[in-house]
C-alpha cells in the first residue's frame, strides 16, 4: 500500500461520525427511561384503580347519601350510620357475624393442625386420607349448600334419621334460632378444613427432618416437639392462614343465602348478606354502602391488630 | 467392654440391595475415630445407627458393653453434631444449648454453668443472646458443638460437621476439635470423605467401601503400610502412583503374584539420569503439567507406563521437559490381582 500522507485522524471523521445530540432528544430519552417501570405496572395498577380504589371511594361517598337507585341522590351526611348504630338490628347481624368468624376460624384452624399433625406422615391411607378431606373444599358452595340442607332437614334428613336410630330425639338444624347459627358453623367447618389441612401439612413438610433428630438427641417428648419444634416453624403459616379464614368468615355470603336466606328470625343473618338485603333488595344503597364501610373498618382493623400483636412473635428466619 | 462395638451389622432400605452387610467394627473409647471413604459408603448410615436414628436391620451395637437394642437416640448418652448444624431456629444460641438439658431436668444452677463453661470453650460467650440466623456458618457450628458439650456425652458424634465451611474456617475448626478431644478426653466418632480432615484429626481411621471396612488403623498406619488398592489409592494427596505389571518394561523383575506396583509422589525424585540401581525403579518420562504451591510442587508426567505424579518439597522448580522419575527400592509397594498388598519389597528398572 502506498502511503498517502495522510495521518489516520484524517480519516476518522469519515469512519465514525461522532453523533451529537441535540438537548431536547436528551431529555427525552432520560424522561422515557425514567418513565419505563411505571408504564409496565400501569396495566395493574389501573386494574386496582378501576376495580378496588374506585369502588372502596364510590361507597364511602355513597353512604353519606340516600338513594335507591333510581331517585336523586339525597344527601345525609352521617346520618347513614346514626340509622345503622341505632338500629337493634344491627348489633343481632354483628353478634352473628362475629360468632360465626370465631368458631369457625378457631375450630378450623385447630382441627387443621390435629389433622395435619395426624396426616403428614407420608404413607398411602394418608395420601387418600388428605384427598378426602379436602374435596369439601373444590365442591361449590351451591352444591354443597344443597347437600347439607338435606342432611340437616328435620322431617327427612340423614342426620335426624341417624339420631332417631340412635334414640335421640331430633335437632331442628336450620329452623331452631337457637341451633342454626351452629349449624351454619359445622358446615363452614366442614368445607374449609381441608385447604387448612393441606396447607399446614405443606408447611410440616418443608421442616428440616435434622431438627426433630436433634430433638430426638435432646431427649424431647412429643407434645414438647410439637410446641417447640413444628409450632414454631409453622408459626408463619398458621398466621397466615389464619388471618385468611378470619377474613373469609367476615365476608361469608353464599352459605347464608342459600342455606337460611338469614333466618331464622335473623339467627343467621350476617353482615355481608345483610348489606345485600339492603342493597338490592330493599334498594337503600346508602344505609348498605354505610354497612359496608363497617365492613371494610372492621376487616383493617383485624389485619393491623393481628400484625401487630402477633407479627413479632412469629418465627420468619431462613433455615438456621 | 467399652468403646463402640457393632456386631454383623447390616442395613437395607426397603427391599434394596443392603447399603451395608455384616459390619463388624470395634470403636476404641476414648478416641478420635474417623470413619472415612467415598460418598456412598455407608460411612453416615453408620454413625446414624449409633446414634439410633436409623434402625440397623439385622446385628447388634453396643454402647460402652450395653445393648443400644430399642434404647431411644435421647437415652444412649450420646451427642450429634450435623452437617448442616440443625440448630432449632425459633431458639437462641442459649435456649438451643439449654434445651436438651432442660428436657432432662437439669437444675438451673447446673444448666448455668455449664453453659457458661460450653460457650467459653467454643468462644460464642458475645452471642449467647443470638438467634442462628444471625450467626455466621462458622458461629453456628461451635454452636452445634456447644450443644452436644454440655449434655456431657460419652460419645460424640460429627457427621461432616466441617464441610458446609471455607477453608480457612476448616482448618481452624480442625485444630479446635483436636484440642476439645484432649480436653474431653471423651469417645469421638467423625464421618468425613476427607482425608485430610481424617489425617490431621483422627488416632484412629476406619476407611470404608462399599460398606465395607478396607482397612483400619492410625493415621500413620493406614498411610505407610495401606492394605490394599483402595487405600492406597484414597489416602494421600495426591493418590500413589499405580502402575500395571503389563505396563512395565519386559523382564522387569516383581515379586511373586504382584499385579502392579505404586509409590508415593512424595517418594518420587525426579533426575536427568535413570540411575538403575538394583531395588530402585525408575521412569522415563516428560513434564506436562506442574503446579507449584509455595511449599511444595506437583508435578504430571506422561510416561510409557501411563502418567505419574510426584510431589516435591525442595523448591527447587523442574522444567518442562524430558526426566527420569526415580524410587527407592523401599518406597515400592506390590499388590497382587486383587488389589491386596504383597509385602515383600524389591524392584528393578523399568
Amino acid at each position: 500500500m502506498r502511503d498517502t500522507g495522510k495521518t489516520i485522524e484524517a480519516y476518522l471523521p469519515l469512519a465514525m461520525p461522532i453523533p451529537r445530540m441535540a438537548a431536547a432528544e436528551k431529555y427525552l430519552r432520560r424522561a422515557a427511561r425514567a418513565a419505563t417501570p411505571y408504564m409496565m405496572v400501569a396495566p395493574a395498577i389501573w386494574s386496582l384503580c378501576v376495580f378496588v380504589v374506585y369502588p372502596i371511594l364510590y361507597m364511602i361517598w355513597l353512604s353519606a347519601f340516600r338513594w335507591d337507585m333510581i331517585g336523586p341522590k339525597i344527601y345525609v351526611g352521617l346520618g347513614n350510620f346514626a340509622e345503622l348504630f341505632s338500629n337493634p338490628d344491627f348489633y343481632v347481624v354483628m353478634g352473628n357475624t362475629f360468632r360465626f368468624m370465631f368458631f369457625s376460624v378457631s375450630i378450623s384452624i385447630v382441627g387443621a393442625l390435629l389433622l395435619a399433625v395426624y396426616l403428614k406422615a407420608k404413607t398411602r391411607t394418608n395420601a387418600i386420607l388428605q384427598s378426602f378431606i379436602f374435596t369439601p373444599y373444590i365442591i361449590s358452595m351451591v352444591s354443597v349448600a344443597f347437600m347439607w340442607v338435606w342432611l340437616m332437614n328435620s322431617e327427612y334428613g340423614l342426620l335426624n334419621f341417624i339420631l332417631g336410630k340412635a334414640g335421640a330425639s331430633g335437632v331442628r338444624w336450620l329452623e331452631d334460632a337457637s341451633v342454626a347459627m351452629y349449624s351454619m358453623i359445622i358446615v363452614a367447618v366442614w368445607k374449609g378444613l381441608g385447604y387448612n389441612v393441606i396447607i399446614l401439612i405443606s408447611a410440616m413438610h418443608a421442616i428440616p427432618n435434622q431438627l426433630y433428630e436433634a430433638a430426638a438427641l435432646d431427649n424431647t417428648k412429643p407434645l414438647k416437639t410439637f410446641f417447640r419444634i413444628t409450632l414454631p416453624m409453622i408459626s408463619p403459616t398458621l398466621f397466615f392462614l389464619t388471618l385468611m379464614n378470619i377474613i373469609a368468615a367476615f365476608k361469608v355470603f353464599e352459605q347464608v343465602a342459600l342455606m337460611t336466606g338469614g333466618g331464622p328470625i335473623n339467627a343467621t343473618n350476617t353482615l355481608v348478606f345483610d348489606i345485600y338485603q339492603f342493597g338490592f333488595k330493599f334498594y337503600q344503597l346508602g344505609y348498605a354502602s354505610a354497612q359496608g364501610v363497617v365492613l371494610m373498618a372492621l376487616i383493617a382493623v383485624c389485619t393491623a391488630a393481628y400484625f401487630g400483636a402477633l407479627a413479632r412473635r412469629v418465627h420468619y428466619g431462613g433455615e438456621a | 467392654m467399652t468403646g463402640i462395638e457393632l456386631h454383623g451389622v447390616e442395613k437395607s432400605y426397603g427391599k434394596n440391595q443392603p447399603v451395608i452387610e455384616n459390619l463388624d467394627l470395634q470403636i476404641g473409647e476414648g478416641g478420635f475415630t474417623i470413619l472415612l471413604g467415598p460418598s456412598g459408603c455407608g460411612k453416615s448410615t453408620i454413625l446414624r445407627m449409633i446414634a439410633g436414628l436409623e434402625k440397623e436391620t439385622a446385628g447388634k451395637i453396643f454402647i460402652n458393653g450395653e445393648d443400644m437394642e430399642g434404647v431411644s437416640p435421647g437415652a444412649r448418652e450420646i451427642a450429634m453434631v450435623f452437617q448442616n448444624y440443625a440448630l432449632y431456629p425459633t431458639m437462641t444460641v442459649k435456649e438451643n444449648i439449654e434445651f436438651g438439658l432442660k428436657n432432662i431436668h437439669v437444675p438451673k444452677p447446673e444448666r448455668e454453668a455449664r453453659i457458661g463453661e460450653a460457650v467459653k470453650m467454643v468462644g460464642l460467650a458475645e452471642y449467647i443472646n443470638r438467634k442462628p440466623q444471625h450467626l455466621s456458618g462458622g458461629q453456628r457450628q461451635r454452636v452445634a458443638l456447644a450443644r452436644a458439650i454440655v449434655k456431657k456425652p460419652r460419645v460424640f458424634l460429627m457427621d461432616e460437621p466441617l464441610s458446609n465451611l471455607d477453608a480457612k474456617l476448616r482448618a481452624q475448626i480442625r485444630t479446635d476439635l483436636i484440642e476439645l478431644h484432649r480436653n474431653l478426653g471423651v469417645t469421638f466418632v467423625y464421618v468425613t470423605h476427607d482425608q485430610v480432615e481424617a489425617m490431621s484429626m483422627g488416632t484412629d481411621i476406619v476407611l470404608l467401601e462399599n460398606g465395607k471396612v478396607r482397612q483400619q488403623g492410625t493415621p500413620g498406619s493406614i498411610y505407610s503400610a495401606p492394605r490394599n488398592l483402595f487405600t492406597a489409592q484414597f489416602i494421600g494427596s495426591p493418590p500413589m502412583n499405580i502402575i500395571r505389571a503389563e505396563n512395565l518394561a519386559p523382564g522387569v523383575r516383581l515379586p511373586n503374584g504382584a499385579a502392579s506396583l505404586g509409590f508415593r509422589p512424595e517418594n518420587a525424585v525426579v533426575s536427568s539420569d535413570g540411575n538403575a540401581d538394583e531395588g530402585r525403579a525408575s521412569f522415563r518420562g516428560e513434564l506436562v503439567a506442574r503446579e507449584i504451591l509455595g511449599d511444595h510442587a506437583i508435578y504430571k508426567f506422561k510416561t510409557a507406563h501411563g502418567n505419574i505424579h510426584t510431589k516435591s518439597m525442595s523448591g527447587r522448580v523442574v522444567e518442562y521437559g524430558e526426566w527420569f522419575v526415580g524410587v527407592e527400592g523401599k518406597h515400592l509397594y506390590f499388590f497382587d490381582e486383587h488389589g491386596d498388598a504383597i509385602t515383600q519389597s524389591g524392584g528393578k528398572n523399568a
